[in-house]
């Protein structure tokens, strides 16, 4: 257990919150729950701290940050993607982005869909 | 330069409610994590809540406005926001794809490779996880087993292989963090600190010992007890040894490769006893080789 509360005491310090703050977050689904197993990162980190902010600076609600969290796993989700994209089309030849595009005519855009 | 006031947008005799208003309405609008892929909005969101974080402190707000401290007064450190980490494996547990599902069930190219991607996420490998190990010399020296135990609870047994040096990475295949669905499993990256002996110094595969003994010993020789890396061994003293002179332990060094091991070089180093002995005094002075003896005729200018 002594093991488990060194990483929590780090993350804590780096998100500027307490245990209690942090047990109600993973309760609510917010956070991740390090006593299942998952190892906290920086990234668990800068997570808590904008949940901080929702509630503090912006005054959203729970009901609110909820919300907030749930579209933002989606943004995010769909970025995913679209690096996914991004990655794939560079490596596919002829393609746009891929630096092999063919020179357009004169007078045409090399990249018109 | 704008002042407070102007980046918030409210009067100078605003009250603190409207100042507070004022910053979470600019704050919804602007903050970072709001705005997953402006990078340019940062600049504007911080510079408004340093603004509020002078004007919302009645203290800061009365020494502003008494013209004592600056709009620079209140800087903070650069930090971290989430959308920094969203696109990483360390945010996987987090990433959905409720916005866009719909778009991986049809047959077309597309459907299939949002599918793909999707497939590569819930197989991916696991992470590589650092750890620090602490290694006493002789271990380092004689290699075995250790055991690592884990910030989270549970170990791992380190097979160190002998000889290995501060700061060394020892690679364990598949021990770090489990891979997601069937993603095969993270290593381990085991970086050694070897605590020094203060009896030993390592010179490439030799360790090298710094061996009092005493005058007898010096002058008679004689058969010794010498500390290894690992225990400890008898030696032989030739008589007449002096200090500075350097006795080889063949293989009590490190690994080499090839199997064989370097030496242990003891350099011999005579101590008197504490204090003045008249015996030894009245003998010394009395020695005529002694005095005609030059230790320094190799060192003269």
């Amino acid at each position: 257990m002594n093991t488990i509360g060194l990483e929590i005491e780090r993350f804590l310090e780096a998100s500027s919150i307490d245990r209690t703050t942090y047990d109600t977050w993973v309760e609510r689904r917010w956070l991740v729950s390090v006593q299942s197993g998952n190892r906290l990162s920086d990234a668990d980190a800068a997570r808590a701290m904008l949940i901080r902010d929702l509630r503090d600076d912006l005054g959203v609600n729970d009901e609110g940050i909820d919300l907030v969290l749930q579209l933002l796993d989606q943004v995010h989700g769909l970025r995913r993607v679209l690096h996914g994209l991004r990655a794939e089309a560079s490596r596919r030849p002829g393609s746009p982005g891929s630096g092999s595009v063919p020179p357009g005519r004169p007078g045409e855009p090399s990249d018109a869909a | 330069m704008e002042s407070p006031y102007e980046i918030l947008g409210v009067a100078t005799q605003a009250s603190a409610e409207d100042i507070k208003k004022a910053y979470r309405r600019l704050a919804r609008k602007l903050h970072p994590d709001l705005n997953a892929g402006d990078k340019g909005g940062e600049e504007r969101f911080k510079a408004v809540s340093a603004a509020y974080r002078l004007l919302s402190d009645p203290d800061t707000r009365a020494r502003y406005d008494a013209g004592e401290i600056d709009e620079m007064g209140v800087e903070r450190p650069q930090r971290h926001y989430y959308r920094d980490h969203a696109g990483s494996a360390q945010a996987d547990a987090y990433a959905s794809d409720a916005g866009h599902a719909d778009f991986m069930d049809g047959e077309d190219a597309f459907a299939e490779m949002l599918r793909q991607a999707a497939r590569a996420r819930a197989n991916r490998r696991g992470q590589d996880l650092h750890y620090r190990l602490a290694v006493t010399f002789a271990e380092a020296v004689a290699g075995g087993m250790k055991r690592l135990t884990l910030p989270l609870g549970g170990v791992i047994d380190v097979n160190l292989p002998p000889g290995v040096v501060d700061g060394q990475i020892l690679r364990l295949k598949g021990k770090g963090a489990a891979g997601a669905g069937e993603g095969e499993p993270g290593d381990a990256l085991v970086e050694l600190e070897i605590a020094a002996d203060p009896r030993f110094t390592r010179e490439g595969e030799d360790v090298v010992l710094d061996l009092p003994i005493s005058l007898g010993e010096a002058v008679l020789g004689g058969r010794v007890r010498v500390p290894t890396p690992t225990g400890a061994v008898e030696m032989s003293v030739p008589p007449g040894a002096s200090s500075g002179t350097t006795l080889r332990l063949k293989g009590q060094g490190l690994p080499r490769k090839g199997g064989t091991r370097g030496d242990e070089r003891v350099r011999l180093r005579i101590v008197l006893p504490k204090g003045r002995d008249e015996e030894l005094e009245r003998f010394v002075a009395g020695w005529q080789a002694g005095k005609d003896f030059d230790p320094r005729a190799e060192v003269q200018p």
